[in-house]
């Protein structure tokens, strides 16, 4: 408890001053009381008195109501600190057993015999390299961030590398796979299958998504919370940009992450439903057709499930940025409640990935008996196969043979699955 | 007959790498990760704050992950009210009263 201080008769002027403007200004009472109350305060200075507990909650109870208060979070915390690291626990293991097995049976097994092959590959290696990022950012939740700058710059780095990666990836999917069709039609020779070309394309997706993660290595800090005195890994903007950059650097994420990628997979997979549409007339069997399309339903469906509802909550979270639109508490915390699920949502894209292009391939399938039998024989137990960073992926690549694989008649059974 | 095109895999290859150039140059991602859940004024009221009642204060800003600028005045009773960020009169007023108490609690 603080006392008054004690000064000369100017600075106790002064104070009275300050006081009696502030009552005038702020408090509607009559006269008299104002009189009385100014009198009780000048009592209290001058014979040194601590304020009384009546006094401030007579002053509080005026004011609070008509003043502005800081948005109390802690509960959204709260939440996020339970919610997360359950969330992303279920995400690592699933995400690690789906991605693994991938990576396992194309480097043991299965040959890249396309460039959907090649991308598929490379996208189970970059979930998993986001897979393993989850951790930190479950602990962050519950304890804040606790191990240095340096981890926290790469680490969301890493995330966001990867997290562009897999769209990027997706994109390319989709594109090579209308390609195969359109090729398989106009027996055109082969020269992207080639192995330099693999190379090369997939040396442009990690170098494009590598450059996109720069900018976390450098905004990235850690940064203390002054209300809850806790450590969080956040961007920081110079001052002179925060909220220009921030809300620029968010639309062009929601528009190069989502709306790009969600366009593109439209574009090639429609065309190629068509295509499947048309070949009906030229006799090719109803099942195979009917499983064709619905890879491409399922393809598309879990990929607007998962991203649409977080794309939409991180837009409204720009226009706030803005145009400062949220002014209440309550809708604020939900909209820090509507951004932790609808994230939690995507991620799960990096789970359901090796089911959606991979293992409902029928060739997958047969691989995948092939080795339980394999292994049932030998009575050996499941093994991760290593994995490998993406530069030695594309050498391996290269050193691979390719009997057929100029085949256009393989690229359109890869894809009809 | 399927879908047929001429040149069909040197306009698809170019527009892959187009497409890719296209978001490389223009997709800068820093979002990675949402702020955690930060406390901040969402708007502030130009009404003067008495000053017995302020315990100690401190700036907001949009650089901490907060939508505006404020100052923050916390009270005896840990409440803590939302003030405009400019230094007008009584909010100087205010800061200079409790950074001269700092000193002299200091001496």
């Amino acid at each position: 408890m603080s006392s008054c201080p004690s000064g000369n008769n100017q600075q106790s002027a002064s104070l009275l001053w300050t006081a009696d403007s502030s009552f005038l200004n702020g408090v509607s009472h009559h006269k008299q009381i104002t009189m009385g109350v100014l009198l009780e305060y000048e009592h209290d200075y001058q014979y040194h008195d601590h304020d009384n507990d009546s006094n401030d909650s007579a002053y509080d109870e005026d004011y609070f109501g008509d003043l502005h208060t800081v948005c109390d979070k802690q509960e959204v915390r709260s939440f996020a600190g339970v919610f997360l690291p359950v969330i992303y626990t279920l995400a690592l293991v699933l995400g690690l057993a789906g991605n693994s097995l991938v990576v396992f049976i194309y480097l043991s097994h299965k040959r890249l015999r396309t460039l959907t092959d090649v991308f598929i590959l490379n996208l189970a290696f970059a979930d998993l390299l986001l897979l393993f990022t989850l951790p930190f950012w479950a602990a962050d939740a519950v304890n804040g961030w606790q191990i240095g700058t340096a981890a926290c710059k790469i680490t969301s780095a890493l995330y966001t590398t990867n997290f562009s990666c897999s769209m990027l990836l997706l994109s390319c999917i989709s594109i090579d796979r209308y390609r195969a069709l359109a090729k398989g039609s106009a027996h055109t020779p082969a020269r992207n299958n080639s192995r330099k070309h693999r190379i090369i394309m997939c040396l442009v997706v990690w170098g494009i998504a590598i450059v996109l993660g720069l900018p976390d290595m450098v905004f990235y800090t850690v940064r203390v919370q002054h209300s809850s005195e806790r450590y969080t890994c956040r961007a920081v903007y110079p001052h002179s940009m925060a909220r220009a950059a921030k809300a620029t650097l968010e639309i062009l994420e929601v528009s190069l992450s989502f709306i790009l990628p969600f366009l593109v997979m439209m574009f090639c997979y429609c065309r190629v439903g068509v295509a499947l549409s048309q070949a009906a007339t030229a006799g090719v069997h109803g099942g195979r057709r009917w499983r064709a399309f619905r890879v491409l339903i399922a393809v598309v469906g879990v990929f607007l499930l998962t991203q649409l509802p977080y794309n939409v909550v991180k837009l409204i979270k720009t226009l706030d940025v803005i145009y400062i639109l949220v002014t209440e508490c309550d809708v604020s915390k939900n909209l820090d409640l509507a951004n932790q699920i609808t994230e939690s949502l995507a991620l799960t894209h990096c789970c359901l990935n090796p089911v959606l292009y991979v293992f409902i391939g029928s060739s997958f399938k047969m691989h995948i008996i092939k080795l339980a039998k394999h292994w049932s024989q030998t009575g050996r137990g499941y093994r991760h196969g290593n994995e490998q960073p993406a530069i030695e992926i594309s050498l391996k690549s290269a050193t691979q043979t390719h009997t057929n694989s100029s085949s256009g008649n393989e690229d359109t059974s890869t894809f009809t699955i | 007959m399927l879908l047929r095109r001429t040149n069909t895999k040197t306009t698809m290859q170019t527009s892959t790498i187009t497409l890719l150039l296209i978001a490389a140059v223009f997709c800068i991602n820093t979002e990675a990760f949402p702020d955690t859940a930060v406390d901040c004024c969402l708007t502030t009221k130009d009404t003067r704050i008495p000053l017995q009642i302020v315990a100690s204060y401190f700036h907001q800003t949009t650089e901490s992950g907060c939508p505006i600028a404020a100052t923050v005045f916390i009270t005896k009773k840990d409440k803590k009210l939302c003030a405009p960020p400019e230094k007008n009169t009584w909010i100087s007023r205010i800061i200079s009263h409790l950074e001269k108490k700092q000193r002299k609690a200091l001496q």
